[in-house]
């Protein structure tokens, strides 16, 4: 995974030199890397994330566009857990029982159309955002035994700022709140109940109650590139 | 923007997605913490109360003392420490109660044991006592006679003797029996004529007078009695299981009968040697409800203390659990530093409050021979 965000923000590097601050009637496009974490409840642990905004500026104020975030977490495997029993439970010799936990990769994928509402400044310009989407959540076919999908509303929310490097490019900072409706977190369990720990329950520990939603918490650094800028002011 | 910003801030973009990045893997296969060994239990269909009452031949008194001969033959029961078996008289409805006030009692207790040669010898030892009116014996390995008659009671002779209740009194008796009227036998519970048989060799019959002891609670209409019983009556069969994982040892079982008033349910670990010679036993306390609650169930006799995990009707304690940790068990945990080594049976035990609480009951109802993997051999 570090190799893999390496070789992706090398990419994203070469945009920051061309230079440009957002006109209206103009289009940006912002690459992002950085991380989301879910809420305890949401049973997911922090991952790396890379995200991809599009923005059409309706005036120097307010701008309408796009925002795609994928990422390739964990699972919080303690709370998985899988009791496993191999011999008989009736005859002379009993059975044995071993634990495991049953964590796996998910992919997640958050589409969503966004609306950001600027104050346009010489150098800094902090925005505010928020949008409305779809997430895809994708299980791991091995793991979960066939290909799992889920796919529900999703709502962003946040603010950042954004450094003018020069009138075509930027460096954007931001905090986001992403909420996932119709959350299930059963979804991520392998073994979809069917090997619950009912002799040893206060041995391990429980997963916080389970919520219909999961909240998580995206923090970026993004690349902020206008095609066509040609100099002028906010 | 010049380099060493441009530095700084692709620093902060690899710091926090680094920190997003963990090198533990999610998918494992390794166990988590020490493995678990377990076994179903069994149900054990014998050992409650059990036997049978001899009824005098008319419900109003007859001209001979036999015809108003009662006799109850019991094994199953407890030998007590606070109260007295006591027998009564009563009619049908149990409308008038006439106490028993003396009998005699012969008490027939059989021995095992192994001799030099390694065969077993059974041995059997009967005690008589005279004109008594209750006893406290008891035991597995005893069967208790008590013979009385019509007039060694308090009935009048008008009054009908249709129901003999055996009760266990705690102090004296009153008028009429405690609440805890454990076994019982009506006239209509006799058993059938058995037709005649026409030629050698003669038939072995049931006495008709005779009926067979309802354990449970008496109560005046039959249909309202409760009647304990092991048979998988109405499809209710205790069923469980235990495991143990490192010094902690569960039983999770489930679908007994609620127990009879003045009784409750307790688990036993008893110790055998290489020989398989019961060395110790090992009380594990009165049993509960299971996890998370552990409600203690020793009033389910009479009050309903979890509606969750006990029904009112049918009768049933539907779930019980056990949690023992051998660390706060001093005889669990072996020389050698293993855990529950050496024993090799657990048994579910119905018990009598007014027998001796950590000594174990006659009543086995449910049980398992423990596997090598927990025993240690």
């Amino acid at each position: 995974m570090k190799q893999v965000l390496r070789a992706l923000f090398l990419l994203a590097m070469p945009v920051s030199f061309l230079g440009a601050q957002l006109q209206p009637k103009s289009f940006s496009v912002t690459t992002r890397v950085g991380s989301i974490t879910a809420e305890r409840a949401a049973s997911l642990d922090a991952a790396a994330l890379l995200g991809l905004d599009t923005e059409y500026a309706l005036t120097k104020w307010f701008g309408i566009g796009t925002a795609i975030d994928v990422s390739r977490g964990n699972t919080t495997k303690e709370d998985f857990l899988g009791r496993y029993r191999y011999g008989s439970a009736t005859s002379g010799g009993g059975d044995s029982i071993y634990y495991q936990y049953l964590g796996q990769p998910v992919n997640t994928v958050d589409l969503s159309a966004i609306g950001v509402v600027r104050y346009p400044a010489e150098r800094i310009s902090p925005f505010l955002m928020g949008g409305v989407g779809t997430y895809v959540m994708l299980l791991d076919a091995q793991v979960s035994n066939g290909a799992k999908r889920k796919v529900a509303l999703s709502y962003t929310g946040g603010a950042g700022i954004v450094f003018k490097i020069s009138n075509s490019t930027g460096v954007q900072l931001d905090a986001r709140a992403v909420t996932y409706t119709n959350y299930d977190r059963s979804f991520l369990d392998p073994s979809k109940g069917r090997l619950p720990n009912f002799s040893f329950p206060q041995d391990f520990p429980l997963p916080p109650a389970a919520k219909k939603t999961a909240l998580s918490t995206l923090l970026t650094l993004g690349f902020r590139y206008i095609p066509g800028a040609a100099g002028g002011k906010n | 923007m010049n380099s060493k910003r441009f530095l700084a801030l692709a620093s902060v973009a690899a710091l926090i997605a680094g920190s997003a990045c963990s090198d533990s893997r999610s998918i494992t296969t390794e166990h988590v913490g020490d493995l678990g060994f377990g076994i179903n239990l069994a149900k054990q269909v014998t050992n409650v109360a059990a036997g049978t009452i001899r009824l005098p031949l008319a419900p109003l008194p007859g001209t001979t003392a036999n015809a108003d001969s009662v006799r109850v033959r019991v094994i199953g029961i407890d030998s007590l420490t606070t109260g007295t078996y006591t027998v009564w008289f009563t009619n049908d409805s149990a409308t008038k109660w006439a106490l028993v006030t003396s009998g005699d009692l012969e008490v027939t207790q059989t021995d095992s044991a192994i001799n030099a040669a390694g065969d077993r010898v059974i041995t059997s030892n009967v005690t008589r006592r005279t004109g008594i009116s209750g006893w406290r014996a008891g035991g597995p390995n005893k069967r208790l006679v008590f013979h009385t008659t019509r007039a060694n009671s308090t009935i009048a002779a008008t009054d009908s003797l249709n129901v003999v209740v055996v009760s266990i009194e705690s102090g004296a008796p009153g008028t009429a029996p405690s609440e805890n009227r454990i076994l019982w036998t009506r006239r209509s519970d006799r058993f059938a004529l058995v037709a005649a048989v026409v030629g050698p060799p003669p038939v072995p019959a049931f006495q008709p007078e005779s009926g067979s002891i309802r354990f449970g609670n008496f109560k005046p209409r039959p249909a309202e009695a409760f009647i304990y019983t092991t048979n998988s009556a109405n499809g209710i069969a205790p069923r469980g299981r235990i495991e143990v994982r490192g010094p902690i040892f569960v039983v999770n079982d489930s679908n007994y009968f609620r127990p009879p008033v003045g009784f409750y349910y307790a688990a036993y670990l008893i110790k055998l040697d290489s020989l398989n010679k019961v060395t110790d036993t090992l009380y594990l306390g009165r049993r509960t409800t299971p996890y998370p609650s552990y409600i203690s169930l020793y009033n389910a006799d009479k009050t309903n203390p979890d509606p969750t995990n006990v029904f009112d009707n049918p009768p049933v304690v539907y779930a019980m659990g056990s949690r023992l940790n051998a660390d706060t068990i001093a005889k669990a945990k072996s020389s050698d530093g293993l855990f529950w080594r050496d024993f090799g049976v657990l048994n579910i035990t119905l018990e009598n409050r007014f027998a001796q609480e950590g000594r174990m009951g006659p009543n086995i109802i449910t049980t398992v021979a423990l596997p090598g993997s927990i025993r240690g051999r």
